[in-house]
């Protein structure tokens, strides 16, 4: 699937009109200068031979220059990807008991008012546009409130001087003892996750609380009820457990899609992943980044899926391989 | 369970809540952070040609000579004293000794010629700035450095205060490699750069072993911190995470924060300016010169200056910037008439060309909408709207990305569009000379104006070194353009700073350097 | 035919139950209704010009003469908002045209001649069904867009086309299903009457069927064509700054919070929130009613 996206987007990318080096060089200067630049970057050679040469290039972790600075970006890019990844986590740790709650609460109280509300809740979360959402957010908190910062990831000081353990600025802090450095990284990850997960956790509400019905009319809960196990037991052991796979398969879906809506999140609260990474590299032309960025998502939404098909044949009994 | 839930819920939004309140018991150190959002890319000099890249490479690198501040007059840099040979086609720089840089090498005339000609093979974008007037560098001795020119050109010093010509460390290149230099440049600056992160932040340290201890940095560290979007870096100023916002507060926040208590904001003349383009080569449309004119006497600046700016701007008459005092001549002011003056001059000049109610003259107005924030839509739209009211045009409005736009403008698919100016060097040749000669009024600015006089008188000034002869054939040139039309000049921007009041330090350049040594905070 | 028995029997049903389900249908498409009505009366209904400037003066407040106040250059909001409706609505049936038009036939033919295309077919949609949409729309849309030739109803078109490549592989699937399985029933009666089922009959039988389960597909694919498209014109993809657009205001307006100026920002997305509420409200309670998911109710 990877192979599939990456070669649709290095085609659609070549074949697009305008010159993206003259682009990125800028007006005042020679042709000569141009040609000279694009041989520097293998933008000269036939179209069949670079897509070839990319594949070869991306075995060995290689993703090639930008257009942009003509550095190598590899180093960048793998560290924006990083802060991405420590915003869906944290947009996760938001949604999931925030899903899972309201869904319990719809499956639980079906028929009732209090059901209907939580069924409204996930509707109303998954309409509402994130950015607007994470504005409002920033307002109350940023401005009038003043208590939590804007925008950004992690302040510079804090970036610089942790330890590159694992790369992830906010593990790190722990993993080093900087306190007060992991502190700030939460504080400036407050804001983005909650929104995002506010958003999330309606999907994760509404699938939770169909896998939640769906196992409350099956067969053995109803016997359960007639030995006249009491409610409370016959939910949390039989109904809740046996939901969670399909709510499991679903939770990991979202993670893949959560890192492609996270772009809004991260452009209204200029946090410093992936996504702005991506959307500046669309914005400004610059197609071995765009290509890049896209391959790294397609490569996540796989290893995911993946991953959740595992996870998946691990808790069915009734799938083995 | 969903009550279990909820429990654990509450439970991590407190433990969150207190985790983050901690950062109140933070400890704060002589730090001053700078917000911007302009973006450096590039701190390798060799390469560097945007602002910010050289901004920050001024504060990490010297150059042989600097501009004085204060001052647009050239002063020693690195170099103590120099001499002009040969009828001015020779320059010869006597290096100070003893400097040092940022990896504790020293700089020699070998390092220096090492430089310039690293800089030419790499050929980057601003190297150009090289091959177009030298000839070639020669080592005399190892604190002396000869300079052969192409020509004898007046501005050449001025040309030498430019990045491109900073030396670097070979050693520091040999271990980095270019790449790696670009990120981690070694200068023998006041300043050295501790760590760059594309589109997130610079950090830089006092360099104790700085040569010129009179310009020795008052803060151990400066970090420049890259916002989005001018409203963020409001927002920071105002809550005291940023001590100072340079480039680009939005009018609107500068407005704003004027009247704030502890914060101190400055606004001076820059030497940008911003002009209309008329494609002369490719499109007969705009061939007669009668409704180049028109559109001069139509186009109203006081709604660009006044109505979308606010005032944070001025209006300009030549393609000179007005700070060049001894040769700006306002020879646009004729078009500017009392606005129904104005119009009638133009719905004569546009009659006169066979144009009329029925037949107007339509073209498309090209603007990028980001490369020089966001008004640049509404310039347009004030644009269309005063052209329009002479009832006899149409404009067509068309917006493109940075990129887009001048992918167009290597094409020279637009007939008519918005552009903007910085110098390269300091001096009114680069105003008018790249616009307005016929060899590269064409190439670089899509334009294909051509006109002999011109072209002698422009020679002529760059290569006398007296200015009242100088200012005596820009004049000239002024007056061409006035009457030929090939581009209207608008508007410049004011360059402007807001700092906290405890910052000291802060001074606009005309150069519209911002020096980082005199900073400080009480 | 079965498709009108088929809304005839929601009516109905929902009409007896009085559940949350019809609720939601009531709201959902009376919202609906009014966006549609919105977007067509548009001059009738907008006080102003939505591009002219200086209509008032600029930061006008909410006022009788100004009903959602004015931007920086003096534009009506609420002309904004009520135009803003155009686009918006245009990308959402652009986009789920375009995608039923591609899915549809391509479910129908894999479904149908199975094999070697159906799996490479398969494969294809199930990488795009994976993809995170916005990304893909992104690359999309401004790899359609990057001409610069840039005329609005272009844009509006790239965009709705870089929307609606997510959701064909959605179609598709239904389609596809829906194929198999009236090719199993048909071929099961032909092995008894000998003779392949013609192509004829199979159109006939899948019809009635497709369009049941499709029906929500759409609904949602307008939610979301309306969620993306504003969000790819708040990162600044495709439509000019002075055109009203709901995003596009959004990204504008951000700037004027700090200045106490709220109303540039809040109602244009108060209107993307309602706009896909209206039809993510449909898609919800048509899906319901299919597939109810009530405890005592055997299916």
């Amino acid at each position: 699937m990877v192979i599939i996206l990456l070669t649709l987007v290095f085609f659609i990318l070549r074949i697009l009109p305008g010159d993206p080096v003259r682009v990125a060089v800028g007006p005042k200067l020679p042709p000569e200068y141009v040609e000279k630049i694009r041989h520097e970057l293998g933008l000269d050679k036939p179209v069949i031979v670079q897509y070839f040469e990319y594949l070869w290039n991306l075995l060995h972790g290689d993703f090639g220059k930008s257009l942009i600075t003509r550095r190598p970006f590899a180093d960048e890019l793998i560290d924006r990807f990083k802060a991405s990844i420590e915003l869906a986590v944290a947009s996760i740790i938001v949604a999931i008991p925030l899903g899972l709650f309201i869904g319990d609460v719809s499956a639980k109280y079906e028929g009732r008012p209090l059901a209907h509300l939580a069924r409204l809740f996930t509707v109303a979360t998954y309409s509402i546009p994130v950015f607007w959402l994470g504005i409002i957010f920033q307002v109350i908190f940023g401005i009038w409130l003043g208590i939590l910062p804007i925008t950004g990831g992690p302040p510079p000081m804090v970036k610089y001087s942790v330890r590159p353990i694992t790369g992830f600025t906010t593990l790190d802090c722990l993993l080093n003892g900087d306190f007060m450095g992991f502190a700030e990284c939460i504080r400036h990850l407050i804001l983005p996750a909650v929104t995002l997960g506010i958003v999330i956790s309606g999907i994760i509400g509404k699938v939770s609380r169909n896998a939640l019905v769906e196992v409350m009319r099956l067969d053995y809960v109803t016997a359960a009820r007639a030995r006249g196990l009491p409610e409370k037991i016959i939910h949390d052991r039989y109904v809740f457990r046996n939901a969670l796979i399909p709510i499991i398969t679903i939770i990991g879906l979202q993670l893949a899609l959560l890192l492609g809506g996270a772009i809004l999140t991260e452009t209204t609260f200029d946090y410093p992943g992936l996504g702005t990474y991506l959307k500046d590299a669309v914005l400004s032309r610059d197609y071995t980044v765009v290509q890049a960025a896209i391959t790294l998502y397609a490569v996540m939404v796989a290893v995911i899926s993946f991953i959740v098909d595992i996870v998946y044949a691990f808790l069915d009994p009734r799938i083995r391989y | 369970m969903s009550k279990k839930i909820l429990i654990a819920v509450i439970l991590m939004a407190v433990i969150i809540a207190a985790v983050a309140a901690t950062f109140l018991l933070q400890k704060k150190e002589k730090v001053i952070v700078i917000g911007t959002t302009d973006p450096p890319v590039h701190l390798d000099p060799a390469k560097a040609y945007e602002f910010m890249s050289c901004e920050v490479i001024y504060n990490v690198f010297d150059t042989l000579v600097s501009l004085k501040p204060g001052t647009l007059q050239v002063e020693p840099g690195l170099a103590e004293k120099w001499e002009f040979k040969d009828n001015g086609t020779t320059i010869v720089f006597y290096l100070r000794k003893g400097v040092k840089f940022h990896d504790g090498t020293e700089l020699t005339a070998y390092v220096v010629k090492y430089s310039i000609e690293r800089a030419l093979q790499l050929g980057g974008d601003p190297s150009w700035l090289i091959s177009e007037f030298i000839e070639n560098v020669k080592v005399v001795d190892k604190y002396t450095v000869e300079f052969k020119l192409k020509e004898p050109f007046a501005p050449i010093l001025s040309v030498f205060t430019f990045t491109v010509f900073a030396p670097v460390s070979p050693e520091a290149v040999k271990k980095l490699g270019n790449d790696t230099f670009d990120i981690k440049p070694v200068g023998t600056g006041p300043f050295k750069v501790v760590d760059f992160k594309k589109d997130q932040y610079v950090i830089l340290e006092r360099f104790e072993d700085y040569w010129d201890k009179s310009r020795m940095p008052k803060v151990k560290r400066i970090i420049i911190k890259i916002f989005k979007d001018s409203t963020t870096l409001r927002l920071a100023l105002e809550k005291g995470e940023v001590d100072i916002a340079f480039r680009h507060l939005s009018v609107e926040d500068l407005q704003a924060l004027k009247g704030k208590s502890g914060i101190i904001v400055e606004e001076k003349p820059s030497l940008q300016i911003r002009y209309l383009v008329f494609n002369l080569g490719n499109f007969t449309i705009f061939k007669d010169v009668k409704v180049r004119k028109a559109i001069a006497y139509a186009i109203d600046r006081d709604a660009i200056v006044k109505g979308v700016f606010k005032g944070a701007t001025s209006k300009i008459y030549s393609l000179v910037n007005p700070n060049f005092e001894w040769c700006y001549k306002p020879v646009f002011e004729k078009y500017d008439l009392e606005r129904s003056k104005a119009l009638a001059e133009a719905v004569k000049l546009l009659r006169d060309a066979g144009y009329s109610e029925d037949k107007p003259l339509k073209f498309t107005l090209w603007y990028t909408t980001d490369h020089y924030g966001p008004k640049e839509a509404d310039v347009a739209q004030c644009i269309k709207e005063a052209l329009e009211e002479t009832g006899l045009i149409k404009v067509d409005l068309r917006g493109l990305t940075w990129s887009e736009f001048i992918n167009k403008l290597e094409s020279y698919e637009m007939e008519c569009f918005l552009l903007g100016w910085y110098p390269d060097y300091v001096d009114p040749d680069n105003y008018l000379y790249p616009f307005l000669y016929s060899k590269t009024s064409g190439p670089v600015f899509s334009c294909w104006y051509s006109n002999p006089e011109v072209d002698k008188a422009l020679v002529k000034a760059r290569q006398i070194a007296d200015l009242e002869e100088r200012a005596y054939y820009y004049s000239i040139v002024q007056e061409y353009l006035a009457k030929d039309v090939p581009y209207i000049p608008l508007w410049s921007q004011n360059q402007n700073i807001a700092y906290r009041n405890n910052i000291k330090g802060v001074s606009l350049e005309p150069s519209m350097i911002l020096w980082f040594w005199p900073l400080d905070k009480s | 035919m079965e498709s009108l028995v088929f809304f005839k029997n929601i009516l109905k049903a929902l009409g007896k139950t009085h559940s949350l389900e019809e609720k939601m249908l009531k709201v959902g498409l009376v919202l609906a209704a009014a966006l549609a009505l919105m977007a067509v009366l548009a001059p009738y209904i907008a006080p102003y010009d939505p591009i002219k400037m200086y209509t008032g003066d600029p930061y006008t407040p909410p006022c009788l003469e100004h009903l959602f106040g004015t931007d920086s250059m003096g534009r009506d909001v609420f002309s904004r908002v009520i135009y803003g409706t155009r686009s918006a609505l245009m990308v959402a049936v652009i986009s789920a045209a375009f995608a039923f038009a591609i899915g549809i036939p391509l479910g129908l033919i894999s479904g149908y001649l199975g094999g070697v295309f159906d799996r490479v077919a398969t494969l294809i949609m199930d990488a795009l069904y994976a993809f995170p949409s916005l990304v893909m729309a992104l690359a999309i849309a401004v790899a359609l867009n990057s001409g610069g030739s840039a005329s609005v109803s272009s844009i509006i078109l790239n965009t709705a086309i870089a929307i609606s490549v997510v959701y064909i592989p959605s179609y598709f699937r239904v389609i596809r299903a829906t194929t198999l399985s009236v090719k199993e029933n048909l071929y099961v009666e032909a092995a008894r009457a000998i003779g392949a089922p013609p192509l004829r009959v199979i159109l006939k039988y899948i019809a009635p069927n497709a369009v049941t389960p499709a029906i929500p597909i759409i609904c949602m694919n307008f939610a979301d064509a309306i969620l993306t498209a504003a969000g790819l014109s708040f990162l600044g993809i495709g439509l000019p700054p002075f055109y009203p657009d709901w995003g596009v205001d959004i990204s504008k307006g951000w700037k004027d919070i700090p200045n106490g100026v709220w109303w540039t920002s809040f109602f244009p997305g108060l209107m993307i929130f309602i706009a896909t509420l209206a039809f993510m409200l449909i898609s919800d309670a048509l899906v319901e009613y299919l597939n109810p998911r009530r405890e005592g109710m055997r299916s």
